[in-house]
């Protein structure tokens, strides 16, 4: 072993992720970023996870609870007459980047998210029908992640994800301006979340 | 067989999109390509404008696997464009630093990404299932990269104590004690590993290359060098344009690279043809057993570079650590600007050399930038591999074919997604 895992047992990590050069798709860096501005309570960590792959699988499995912003793509009419599924775009790619370890099969919204909007699930309850086959370092999003800490038998903390449902991405270090006025709804999200408590995984 | 297509659309285990290409007919290839479809990403455009004291934070997302390597080359940039000469513990910080970085990478790439092939797994997630020990024991050794850095500079995804002239905050004694006890723990994992990589046979392609890395007296260079070449000659990195030359492949939104040969090849195996007689001795002793010399030219055996490199740089960072330690009195201090002008830096990442060239304005702003990455210096030769490839298959089924091109391209370690940004705006 090399060295011993932090354990932060009865403690809550706030990750968010994505890449601050490809607009958008940084938005739970931007995220995380006003909520240290704003503070947060004792025993909540926050931490920008950027790009960080398969990383954040260490990251997150030493806490007890997790809540991760991060943006999502609208992948229309993949799995049910009507219904989207919601593809976390954490390691944002061009062409072909929907499917590439991503969040695919979410869980269904009432209805389907629009463009703007933000929305929170449990990814601990998504299904991921089959082998990822794409999955890389770059490419291993939540959804990577969660597979493979299922197919090792790993156990992950409650995760809930906050997830701002983007119009497209774009190559700048800015947000757009749809999702700059999104930014106080996640950190609102995320607030209500930590004031609900621990839910069990 | 006489003739046949294989359109591989979006070749899995590599990072990033691209498709395989090749049509055969009656014997003769008549098109073989390597596309790279990704859409283009504009970093140098990003940095245009910024104060040199933002640049190394803004290239350290570029990528999330060489955040390092990106933040190393670009402050050395800086640094030669303001007249900084780092001190010598800042500089054995850097290669210390840059040394977790490689082995992380090569670790997840020959475990994530190779392995599958020789278990016959579509992807390391069934692995994990099927091998668990293999899978769990190759994340404990991408923890041990991860550490190495969080420890000394505190942050495990992106490296924001490394600056253009120093450390912002400069590791204790403990620190540097913690790192090496993690360090000497990892030894049984990277041992096993050594046992697990060393039999699998790697396929025999062979074919006259041209290999570029970092060179620099009395070390296997990582952090700085000058650029050589397998065929003998020696360049300054500020004239690397005089060395290499961009071209367009239309195929391709990234641009290819030549340099003597119409293509040449950088990375692990590149290293250890230029910098073998360098290597430490665990590394060097591995790669003897191997039967692995200068100099190689069998692309398959970059697997086989990356294994090496991985004990060299384990090796060399317990050096570099037990240095610091002896320096104890030593204090750290900023180094700051003197001029505002050109500057070049070149640092092995561990796919190749990565290339910053930024020129400041009189206020130190960044004029014009460019960035050359790994991958895009290695697309056309990992292209003319293809073909003598496909020659030496003639005959076989076009499913083995593919297959075999796939790990091709896999042992060149690709970073697609990171080389789309050389495309310009003509391509769009």
């Amino acid at each position: 072993m090399s060295g011993e895992s932090r354990v932060m047992r009865g403690r809550t990590l706030i990750l968010g992720v994505g890449n601050l050069l490809a607009g958008d798709d940084g938005f739970g860096v931007h995220a995380v970023r006003r909520l240290l501005e704003q503070g947060v309570p004792e025993g909540v960590d926050v931490e920008d996870g950027a790009t960080g792959g398969v990383d954040l699988l260490e990251l997150m499995a030493a806490y007890d609870r997790v809540i991760v912003i991060d943006m999502l793509r609208i992948v229309e009419g993949t799995e049910s007459p009507g219904g989207c599924a919601l593809v976390a775009a954490d390691s944002v790619r061009g062409r072909g980047s929907g499917t590439m370890g991503g969040l695919v099969g979410g869980e269904r919204s009432p209805r389907r998210p629009v463009p703007g909007e933000v929305v929170v699930f449990r990814l601990n309850r998504v299904e991921f029908p089959n082998p990822d086959p794409y999955l890389s370092l770059h490419g291993c999003s939540l959804g990577g992640i969660v597979r493979l800490a299922r197919a090792l038998d790993l156990e992950l903390p409650a995760i809930d994800v906050v997830g701002y449902a983007s119009g497209g991405i774009q190559w700048s270090t800015e947000l757009s301006t749809a999702a700059q006025r999104a930014l106080d709804d996640a950190v609102r999200r995320v607030r209500a979340l930590l004031e609900e408590g621990a839910p069990a995984a | 067989m006489k003739g046949y297509e294989i359109n591989v659309h979006h070749i899995t285990r590599v990072e990033g999109h691209g498709n395989i290409v090749v049509n055969v007919k009656d014997g003769k290839i008549e098109d073989l390509r390597l596309e790279i479809v990704e859409s283009p990403r504009f970093f140098e455009a990003m940095l245009e404008g910024r104060k040199w004291d933002e640049a190394a934070a803004i290239t350290a997302r570029i990528c999330g696997i060489c955040a390092l390597g990106h933040t190393c080359a670009s402050i050395q940039a800086s640094e030669a464009a303001l007249g900084i000469v780092p001190d010598e513990e800042t500089t054995l910080l850097r290669k210390f630093l840059l040394h977790g970085e490689t082995i992380q990478s090569h670790i997840l790439h020959l475990y994530f990404l190779v392995a599958p092939d020789f278990f016959n797994a579509p992807s390391v997630i069934p692995l994990a299932g099927s091998h668990p020990e293999v899978v769990k024991r190759a994340l404990r050794l991408k923890k041990l990269g991860n550490e190495m850095c969080e420890i000394l500079v505190g942050r495990k995804i992106h490296p924001i104590g490394m600056l253009p002239g120093g450390f912002a905050r400069w590791p204790l004694l403990e620190d540097l004690k913690r790192a090496r006890e993690i360090l000497i723990s990892a030894k049984p994992d990277l041992e096993a590993t050594v046992e697990l990589f060393k039999g699998i046979a790697m396929p025999d392609l062979d074919r006259p290359t041209e290999y570029i890395a970092l060179k620099a007296r009395g070390e296997y260079a990582f952090l700085y060098g000058d650029i050589a070449s397998s065929m003998g000659d020696v360049t300054p990195p500020a004239t690397y344009l005089d060395r290499i030359q961009e071209r367009v492949a239309p195929h391709s939104t990234a641009k290819h690279v030549k340099a003597k040969a119409e293509s040449y090849a950088v990375g692990a195996l590149a290293r250890f043809n230029i910098n073998y007689s360098s290597l430490r001795p665990w590394a060097k002793g591995v790669a003897d057993a191997l039967g692995l010399k200068p100099l190689v030219t069998k692309p398959f055996h970059n697997n086989t570079a990356q294994l090496i490199e991985v004990l060299h740089c384990y090796e060399d960072a317990l050096a570099i650590l037990d240095d610091l330690l002896l320096r104890k009195g030593y204090v750290h201090r900023m180094k700051e600007p003197t001029k505002y002008g050109r500057g070049v830096g070149a640092t092995e990442v561990p796919r190749g050399i990565l290339f910053h060239d930024y020129t400041l304005d009189s206020e130190g702003r960044i004029l014009q930038a460019n960035c050359i990455i790994p991958t895009g210096q290695n697309l056309a030769n990992i292209e003319a591999d293809m073909h003598k490839q496909v020659e030496l298959m003639a005959g076989a089924q076009p499913a083995e074919i593919q297959k075999k091109l796939e790990m091709l391209v896999r042992a060149y370690d690709p970073c697609i997604s990171c080389a789309t940004h050389f495309l310009e705006v003509q391509f769009v």
